[in-house]
């Protein structure tokens, strides 16, 4: 590569090469006038049935398209399609009792998907209240994941909510379900590492803090 | 005879209960009009409790030559219709209860039913004549002439409501697509 | 059927079903009826006079129900033509929380997806953001070896996904990420897994 004189000139020769590779065409928003015509016409039917019938009663009706794309992209059988669709639609009516409607798309799927990993509602219903600003998104995706390694539904309930009402910030989550992930990689218990993790944190849990920068952040890579 | 015209000669002669037979019979089916017809239970059975209440006045009048279910449901038609005209308007949405969790917290609530309560939501959203000529058409699968029978209506009228209602209905559909 | 329509088919086969009714209505109209005197055989010449008759809906009353005015329940108002327009979509007082906003909607992040897969043939992701496209998004493989990535600038929020894994025999399997977060299989028996992108607290 050519050595650019100015640093200006380097810096945006860089920033262009960077977002050159991170563009991809079809990243985002695909432009599928009507995603359901994958589906056969009768599970189409169900499908829009349990849609609506979100509509009419306030809940998010993107999830439930999602999930029957997913189904279709599967080649799931059909009726696991209209009983999942149906399961998310029941879940979010669930969240509601729980949390409340004031939640953002990400706070509705991940209390569902924590409904469906086995936390029981009234456990849920102890994260209901004013969370704006609180990572209520990342505790629940990490209380789920928590539950599908192997710690008890109940345990890691009542100790992700330990470092909830310890006012524990999006980093503090992220990174007590990283060591968490590790520990048990490493053959520990899954309910003895999330203890032993949790114990370590609320001397040093401090309110607001961060994950680091999204540049760096989550890198998802196997090994 | 029919039975129903035997019954209704059982009871023209005195025999009460005879009666009771006549709407074991029917009560189902007219249950099922008058709720997809009203939207809401309460006011289909006071639309059934009146219809065969008025029924059993008028039975002096049945003429073994009319089938009785035209004629008991004509007067279910009207009944409906009184009904709709008589309640104030009214919001009513098809909602769950929302169960007391936090006190029961070994109950879920059971969500169930969703497609009947779909296909009642958007009958409800049809105007009333649309929505009563589809249900006498589809649902109790009458011929135009006892739909004109039965309504005061003629039969192109009824044609023209039926095919207003499928083209409503059709719309609805399209319209969960562009969400 | 109903002119061929299969959505309306549908529709009215779902309202022949029977209604579940009150095992003790039938009892309550025998109550009421026990009350009445005994209907008599009127003379046939009387008919035309006392048959009953359809309730005749005036214009107004008609035009009245029509409009949603006088109640037959449920959204009266939403799915009126208004100067020839439709309204879509459903109730007002829903139309917010249908459409929950998204977290932080003003932030994309670039994000890598990374698998090793030594002996695929190819791979893509699959997930809520391409719309659950299997041929959407495929991954390039490194030219070291078995290692397979994209790169995707993906809005802020949650995100479910997964690998799509061809091999050369033209099997296909979709594997979870191993070190991300797991959600549940949810009776799709596809493995989820989630990214989170940005930081949910502000």
């Amino acid at each position: 590569m050519k050595v650019v004189s100015s640093r200006r000139t380097h810096v945006i020769a860089c920033a262009a090469t960077a977002l050159a590779a991170a563009m991809h065409p079809l990243a985002l928003f695909a432009q599928d006038p009507d995603p359901l015509s994958r589906l056969d016409p009768n599970t189409r039917f169900s499908v829009e049935v349990i849609i609506d019938s979100a509509r009419v009663a306030g809940v998010p009706t993107r999830p439930l398209l999602l999930k029957a794309l997913q189904g279709a992209a599967y080649h799931a059988d059909n009726r696991h399609i209209i009983a999942a669709v149906r399961s998310v639609f029941h879940g979010e009516l669930d969240v509601r009792v729980a949390l409340g409607s004031a939640l953002d798309e990400s706070e509705w799927t991940s209390a569902v998907s924590a409904l469906q990993a086995g936390v029981p509602l009234e456990a849920l219903a102890k994260f209901r209240g004013d969370h704006s600003g609180k990572p209520l998104t990342r505790a629940l995706v990490v209380l789920t994941d928590l539950i599908q390694r192997g710690v008890p539904a109940n345990e890691a309930s009542s100790a992700i909510m330990q470092l909830w009402q310890h006012g524990a910030g999006d980093g503090d989550f992220y990174g007590l379900w990283k060591n968490v992930e590790q520990d048990i990689l490493s053959g520990q218990n899954p309910g003895t590492a999330l203890q032993q993790r949790v114990r370590d944190y609320p001397g040093r849990v401090t309110p607001g803090s961060k994950i680091p920068p999204a540049s760096q952040e989550p890198e998802n890579s196997s090994s | 005879m029919s039975d129903d015209a035997a019954d209704v000669q059982r009871v023209l002669s005195g025999d009460v209960d005879a009666y009771a037979k006549l709407v074991d019979r029917y009560y189902d089916r007219c249950a099922r009009f008058a709720i997809r017809m009203l939207g809401n239970r309460d006011d289909a059975e006071d639309a059934l409790q009146s219809t065969f209440l008025r029924a059993y006045r008028a039975l002096g009048r049945y003429q073994e030559r009319d089938r009785f279910s035209a004629w008991l449901y004509r007067i279910l038609v009207n009944q409906c219709r009184s009904i709709a005209a008589r309640r104030s308007h009214r919001e009513r949405v098809f909602v769950r209860e929302e169960a007391l969790l936090l006190n029961a917290p070994d109950k879920r609530p059971a969500w169930t039913g969703e497609d009947e309560e779909f296909v009642q939501r958007v009958l409800n959203e049809l105007d009333p004549l649309l929505r009563e000529a589809f249900l006498l058409k589809y649902v109790e699968e009458l011929s135009y002439e006892e739909m004109a029978a039965l309504t005061g209506a003629g039969v192109s009228a009824l044609k023209m409501r039926v095919k207003r209602a499928c083209d409503k209905l059709r719309e609805r559909w399209e319209r969960i697509r562009d969400d | 059927m109903t002119e061929s329509d299969p959505y309306v088919d549908w529709i009215a086969r779902e309202a022949k079903r029977a209604v579940s009714v009150d095992a003790m209505a039938v009892q309550r109209v025998m109550a009421r009826v026990r009350q009445e005197p005994l209907p008599v055989r009127r003379p046939a010449r009387w008919r035309w006079l006392v048959s009953p008759r359809s309730l005749p809906l005036s214009p107004l009353l008609g035009a009245a129900l029509a409009a949603g005015l006088i109640g037959i329940g449920v959204f009266v108002g939403h799915y009126i033509d208004r100067g020839g327009q439709n309204r879509t979509g459903g109730p007002e007082a829903f139309a917010g929380t249908n459409s929950p906003r998204s977290p932080s909607s003003d932030s994309v992040r670039v994000i890598k997806f990374v698998l090793v897969a030594p002996h695929a043939a190819t791979v893509s992701v699959v997930g809520d953001f391409n719309n659950w496209d299997t041929q959407a998004t495929p991954m390039t493989r490194t030219p070291t070896g078995g290692t397979w990535s994209v790169a995707l600038k993906l809005p802020a929020g949650r995100h479910v996904y997964a690998f799509v894994v061809n091999g050369a025999n033209g099997t296909s399997q979709w594997v979870a990420d191993p070190t991300a977060p797991l959600a549940p299989e949810d009776g799709l028996g596809a493995p989820n897994s989630v990214v989170l992108v940005g930081g949910s607290a502000s």
